[in-house]
């Protein structure tokens, strides 16, 4: 038997998962500090026969690190990195995660979590606490450091600096985790936080829309391929059958 | 196919996002109301391989893994409290907060609400309650024949009754505030409700310090902003229509797998 189906059928596996992904992206174009994925897709080579044939595997996804624009909300409680860096939570589940997510609120306690309830850490890794006479009449100076009304500092919004990026594991909730044995990541130099601000998604609408119409036509293409393989081996089987 | 289920996520939390910017749109010359703010978070992954696997024996390790994403849920309606603009009744009932704080009002049932809408009214014994006829706390009484009443920033009621020059105080209103301004719960009619994530009420006098001033003959306008609502709506129409576009794709994809002979 041919492999034509074979090959075909990778296709079209790997171009479920694309389409996955691109639905993916698409209902989180309006998720704050968002970063889409993109599939990875890579040649694998079985020569059978003397025939070099190819398949097609999708091997992995990968975030595009792309800033989103930085869309005013005049919340104090919003903030966006204009930088480079990342804020650092301490994750619901436990652990440490990283994200751009900055729609932030302060909880019962005064502590600064995320709608998701991922608590923001300071520069030195622990929580952020606004007392109870500040709530959140605060403002928020560029390199993170939180002030009240009468000008006392009440803590230091950690921003970490994150080489590379793309290789992050994300964990839902704008988090994102560390590709194991990274070494812990130092705090960003230039923070440049920017209070009021939310960053906004960085899926580009027309960029996915033209792939969902990419990925619709060439899942045909696999398809008329296996049928087309299927007519090639039964027109060979009637005709190199036993003759009537 | 997973793209639909995820598409649809995409399509519920848009419509969320449109309840969310039509109730704003309607509250826009609401007393007091403060504009809202769905917040979306992306959803669980489904690790299908993941980073950091052994690719061979010399210890090389796959770069990336492959996670499948699975939609994405609004995760909170976040109220924006920025204070919203005064404008002038020239009624001498009417009340704005300039700053923070809430006014505290007493419910039928015995419990509290806090509300920022400063319309109040008199009741036929002459205690002054919201529009809705609930008292106010501290509860103060105006005396009959009372030709005038002031109240000035610091929330001090003074009536000038019948022909006495020098006005009688009747008491001073005290403000609210919480540790979480955001956790307060909307219960409609204007008030507000403590829970548990905006933590237990502080009461001050108006004028205390971070504590908001209180405002005679103005009334606190809501804080919606027309046209950031028009140009969020239109964005949340189209990112509807996107994630409808997906499911549309991934529908025929699933026609032309019915298609394989």
């Amino acid at each position: 038997m041919g492999s034509v189906s074979y090959v075909s059928l990778s296709k079209a596996t790997a171009l479920e998962r694309s389409m996955n992904m691109t639905a993916h992206n698409l209902a989180n174009s309006s998720t704050s500090g968002y970063k889409s994925m993109k599939p990875l897709l890579e040649t694998v080579d079985s020569p059978s026969q003397g025939e070099n044939v190819s398949f097609v595997n999708d091997s992995g996804s990968y975030l595009d690190m792309s800033k989103g624009t930085l869309l005013p909300t005049g919340n104090p409680l919003d903030l966006a990195i204009a930088g480079e860096g990342w804020f650092s939570f301490q994750l619901v589940q436990g652990g440490t995660g990283y994200g751009r997510h900055g729609q932030l609120a302060v909880d019962a306690e005064g502590q600064v979590r995320t709608s998701a309830g991922h608590t923001l850490l300071d520069a030195g890794g622990g929580p952020i606490v606004l007392p109870a006479e500040a709530g959140s009449n605060v403002s928020i100076a560029s390199d993170g450091t939180i002030v009240d009304e009468g000008g006392a500092v009440l803590g230091i919004v950690g921003v970490f600096d994150i080489p590379g990026g793309a290789d992050m594991t994300p964990l839902g909730g704008g988090t994102y985790a560390l590709p194991p044995d990274t070494p812990v990541p130092e705090p960003s130099e230039v923070p440049g936080i920017m209070q009021g601000f939310v960053e906004t998604s960085n899926v580009q609408a027309v960029v996915e829309m033209t792939r969902l119409i990419d990925i619709q036509r060439a899942y045909e293409n696999a398809i008329t391929l296996m049928n087309e393989d299927d007519k090639l081996t039964r027109s060979a089987v009637e005709r190199l059958g036993p003759s009537r | 196919m997973k793209a639909l289920g995820i598409a649809a996520t995409g399509m519920l939390a848009q419509q969320t996002n449109v309840d969310v910017i039509a109730n704003n749109i309607a509250n826009a010359n609401t007393t007091g109301f403060k504009s809202g703010r769905a917040a979306f978070q992306d959803l669980i992954y489904q690790n299908v391989r993941s980073a950091g696997t052994l690719t061979s024996e010399e210890g090389t390790a796959r770069p990336v893994g492959t996670d499948i994403g699975l939609g994405v849920q609004a995760s909170g309606v976040i109220r924006h409290n920025t204070q919203g603009g005064l404008v002038q009744t020239e009624n001498q009932l009417d009340l704005a907060i300039d700053g923070r704080g809430y006014f505290v009002v007493n419910r039928p049932d015995g419990t509290q609400a806090y509300t920022r809408a400063g319309t109040f009214q008199l009741s036929a014994e002459g205690q002054m309650v919201a529009i809705n006829g609930f008292d106010i706390e501290p509860a103060i009484v105006v005396p009959e024949l009372t030709r005038q009443v002031e109240i000035n920033q610091f929330g001090v009621v003074m009536a000038y009754v019948e022909n006495e020059t020098e006005p009688t105080e009747l008491g001073q209103l005290t403000l609210a505030t919480f540790v979480n301004d955001a956790g307060l719960k909307p219960i409609g009619d204007n008030l507000l409700e403590a829970t548990t994530a905006s933590g237990e009420a502080v009461e001050a006098t108006p004028g205390s310090p971070g504590i908001g001033v209180t405002r005679q003959g103005y009334l606190e306008n809501s804080n919606v902003n027309i046209i950031q609502q028009i140009t969020d709506l239109i964005s949340a129409q189209r990112a509807y229509e996107m994630s409808s576009k997906a499911i549309e794709t991934a529908d025929q994809i699933m026609t032309t797998t019915n298609q394989i002979k």
